[in-house]
């Protein structure tokens, strides 16, 4: 059966904040573990233009995640025909490589240079932890996708 | 005034030990549970049969979700920002990704801004929450205790203690122990809120403290605190019980099936737009279902598993 836009709608909000939560949380493991060698929120904050340090810093940057987090659902939800865990990965596969993207034209606070300037190791220390927290936040939508 | 000597916030604190006292109270009721569960489910019991049209209930409007995830995030932040303050120290690598870093003592500056911060955002979702499920949804009274889930609790808790049989009688929206669950919450955040004023002070708008008054709110505030940690992480087992999962989709999806409408819920305790009027054959069939408050009387579905 068709999902209506209104389904679509809830579908793509809810994908979008668990989404959301789910990558929070690993982004949590990994820093704590030492995996991640950037401070997330605050990187994110400083990279969408907002000035100020720590916390005010960090604030910005979970707002504005949690917001293209929603609008990344949205778009999920409607573009994708069929919703799956495959799918979310996919998705999650593309997000990960726009931030790739980003970092090989530009560089951010927190980090010496762009990805062809930085040091291979330096480039994969942050690559990798980054793109299990990106496959997890797809997996979490297509996951939310398929039980909807 | 905000106050970021560590030595000020630490005066009055409760001690580690009855924290974790709290937290180990808590894990030994779930553990109890567990255990108990794990040799005996009980029976469902009373609530009438419906015909559910498109075999989906709707549970939880978008809204009503988005409010569920958005206060788990925040009270998450809260909590976690909360636990690196009662410990400066400790809980700081957890909160490494929202730019908490340095000495202790800047660690836990930063820490009081997240946790303060963030109460802007949980007072404004309260006020979402309550404004939504009494003005526009109408659901606020399936949260509200009636004297059928006194009956009920006193039926579950001798099944689960042995003292009678091992049934659960079908319940409304919430079971007895989820409106427990929600005003425990209710209870907490208002104490918490209000000792929580006092101490951080904000704009200098509370009237000066005597140390002693300040012990006694810091003290409250610790209390209420782990007993808020011990809620919510029972909130999560109980979800997560795979007996759970089809309630613990609902607050994704938005719906319940027909099925577990049927098995879990009593239609005349929690009527929904989207579950029907009882089949003819099910008229027949549930005369003999006992009235609420007395269904531990009557057997009329198989057992599948408890919510609590």
């Amino acid at each position: 059966m068709a999902m209506t836009t209104s389904t679509r709608f809830g579908m793509g909000i809810m994908a979008g904040i668990v989404a959301s939560i789910v990558m929070t949380i690993s982004v949590i493991v990994v820093t704590a573990l030492g995996f991640l060698s950037i401070q997330w929120f605050p990187w994110v904050g400083s990279v969408l233009g907002a000035n100020g340090m720590g916390a005010s810093l960090a604030e910005v940057g979970v707002a504005w995640f949690f917001a293209l987090g929603i609008i990344a659902g949205l778009i999920f939800a409607f573009v994708f025909r069929r919703h799956s865990v495959y799918g979310g990965l996919g998705f999650g596969l593309i997000a990960w490589f726009l931030v790739v993207l980003y970092l090989a034209l530009d560089t951010a606070p927190q980090l010496s240079g762009t990805l062809g300037s930085m040091s291979i190791t330096s480039s994969i220390e942050l690559l990798i932890p980054l793109a299990l927290c990106f496959g997890l936040w797809g997996a979490a939508m297509g996951y939310v996708g398929n039980k909807y | 005034m905000l106050q970021s000597n560590i030595e000020s916030q630490t005066s009055g604190r409760l001690a580690v030990d009855w924290a974790a006292a709290i937290i180990l109270f808590f894990v030994a009721i779930f553990t109890i549970h567990f255990i108990r569960r794990a040799y005996r489910q009980p029976k469902r019991v009373g609530g009438t049969t419906v015909e559910v049209p498109g075999n989906k209930v709707k549970a939880f409007d978008i809204v009503q979700r988005v409010f569920h995830f958005s206060l788990f995030a925040i009270l998450g932040l809260v909590m976690l920002s909360g636990v690196a303050i009662f410990a400066p120290g400790s809980f700081n690598a957890l909160l490494q990704a929202f730019g908490v870093a340095g000495t202790t003592a800047s660690a836990t500056s930063i820490d009081i801004t997240w946790h303060t911060d963030m109460l802007w955002l949980l007072l404004g979702l309260i006020v979402i929450h309550i404004i939504w499920d009494i003005a526009v949804s109408r659901t606020g009274k399936t949260i509200v205790p009636g004297k059928a889930d006194v009956t009920d609790t006193l039926t579950r808790v001798k099944g689960f203690l042995g003292f009678g049989p091992s049934v659960q009688p079908k319940h409304g929206k919430y079971d007895a122990f989820m409106k427990m669950f929600h005003w425990g919450l209710g209870l907490c955040l208002v104490i918490l809120g209000i000792t929580g004023i006092y101490l951080w002070n904000p704009y200098g708008l509370m009237p000066a403290m005597s140390s002693g008054f300040e012990n006694t709110m810091r003290l409250l505030h610790d209390i209420f605190a782990f007993l808020l940690i011990g809620l919510v992480a029972g909130h999560i087992y109980f979800a997560i019980l795979p007996v759970n999962w089809p309630v613990l989709r609902s607050i994704f999806t938005g719906t319940i099936s027909g099925e577990t409408y049927n098995h879990d819920f009593d239609s005349n305790r929690w009527h929904t737009k989207g579950s029907g009027t009882p089949s003819a054959a099910e008229k027949t069939a549930t005369s003999t279902v006992a009235a609420p408050g007395k269904a531990s009387q009557a057997l009329t579905d198989t057992p599948k598993g408890d919510h609590n």
